[in-house]
């Protein structure tokens, strides 16, 4: 009776489709005068919610900890500047407009959202390319942050700080939720 | 699981009320509330990732000083090898400044370490070949190669006069150059 209830608040309205992320990365790259820093996550959780009139909610988000950089010194370094055990999740969530489904080619959006890391919330419109693939859609997108805006205290390294312009980027593959 | 379907159905069947903003709606589960308890240990993780920053900073520092010493201490001892063995007339001018400079040289060294050594590490780090694995290997080579010079240069110094001298000095100044090369090469892989 319960999973029957269950399922029952599960099924989304008619019109209305569920897509959960099946598989993607996030990744930051930090400029630092001597080198580039990239980290990605493969550990995301995400999904969207396509309306009737074509908006699309959409919600990304992945541990801090589950980013990896290539040296695990640097990691720790960024989970204690972002207050990673305050704040173990960055997230990016929004809305896309005029999307409607299945997509028949490649096209550009924008989507409308906020972004949190450390703890602070920053709005900001994310260009994304959306393409079918798959039976689902690949998003794929890039944006820069301000990290001073994000209250992160920049990192350094040999008495240098890192920029504060950091760049996020993602490659996200939806499907139909099962 | 059932609260939050409910709460998405409803939100999606248009709930009385204002419209809510994209930032208001959660598509995926809430991660727990934090109970006081595991506050308390956040609080005191932050403390000690804090700490290990300041520490591994002032680490930093210390390597490029320890870096700069080393490189003059292997020059003072060039020289004062040339003054010996390679025709400089033995003077001894450069003696004082390559043992000085080799004391300062294994201060900064000692300390340096002794900052990363202990520097809180509070959270598991996975063991793997990675830049900061170079470092500590680069860096334990070059840890080797410090006591193997102190040990060395004291001995060399008490060979005054005997015909082995050269020997242990050659052999001071091979580990010199090794010491220094290994400490460059822990310094330089944390620039990629």
């Amino acid at each position: 009776m319960l999973a029957l209830v269950a399922l029952l608040l599960c099924a989304p309205p008619a019109g209305q489709q569920i897509l959960d992320l099946r598989q993607g990365s996030l990744t930051y790259l930090v400029v630092h005068k001597l080198h580039e820093v990239r980290g990605t996550s493969k550990e995301v959780e995400g999904r969207a919610l396509v309306l009737p009139d074509g908006t699309v909610r959409v919600q990304v988000r992945a541990k801090v900890a589950s980013f990896d950089s290539g040296n695990s010194n640097r990691d720790v370094n960024m989970r204690e500047v972002t207050h990673e055990a305050a704040h173990p999740y960055t997230e990016v969530r929004g809305i896309l407009s005029g999307v409607t489904l299945p997509l028949e080619g490649p096209r550009q959006a924008v989507l409308h959202g906020t972004v949190e890391l450390n703890g602070e919330k920053q709005t900001q419109d994310v260009p994304v390319k959306l393409q079918p693939e798959d039976g689902g859609i690949r998003a794929t997108f890039t944006f820069p942050i301000s990290l001073e805006g994000f209250k992160v205290e920049r990192p350094q390294l040999f008495l240098v700080k890192v920029d504060d312009r950091a760049t996020i980027s993602g490659d996200l593959l939806f499907g139909a939720a099962k | 699981m059932i609260a939050l379907s409910a709460a998405l159905v409803l939100f999606l069947q248009g709930a009385p009320g204002s419209q809510p903003g994209p930032e208001d709606i959660d598509l995926l589960p809430r991660p727990a509330a934090p109970d006081p308890e595991m506050v308390a240990r956040q609080e005191e993780l932050q403390r000690q990732l804090e700490k290990r920053r300041s520490m591994l900073q002032l680490h930093q520092l210390g390597g490029m000083l320890t870096l700069a010493s080393l490189g003059a201490t292997v020059i003072f001892g060039q020289l004062n090898y040339i003054d010996k063995y390679g025709g400089g007339g033995d003077t001894g001018r450069w003696y004082d400044w390559h043992r000085y400079s080799a004391f300062v040289s294994a201060a900064l060294f000692a300390g340096t370490g002794a900052l990363a050594l202990f520097a809180p590490s509070p959270l598991e780090k996975p063991r793997r070949l990675d830049t900061a694995m170079l470092h500590r290997i680069a860096m334990g080579v070059a840890t080797a190669g410090i006591a193997t010079e102190i040990v060395l240069g004291f001995v060399t110094a008490s060979k005054g006069g005997s015909v082995s001298q050269r020997d242990y000095a050659l052999a001071h100044q091979i580990v010199g150059y090794t010491t220094f090369g290994a400490t460059a090469v822990g310094f330089g892989v944390l620039t990629f």
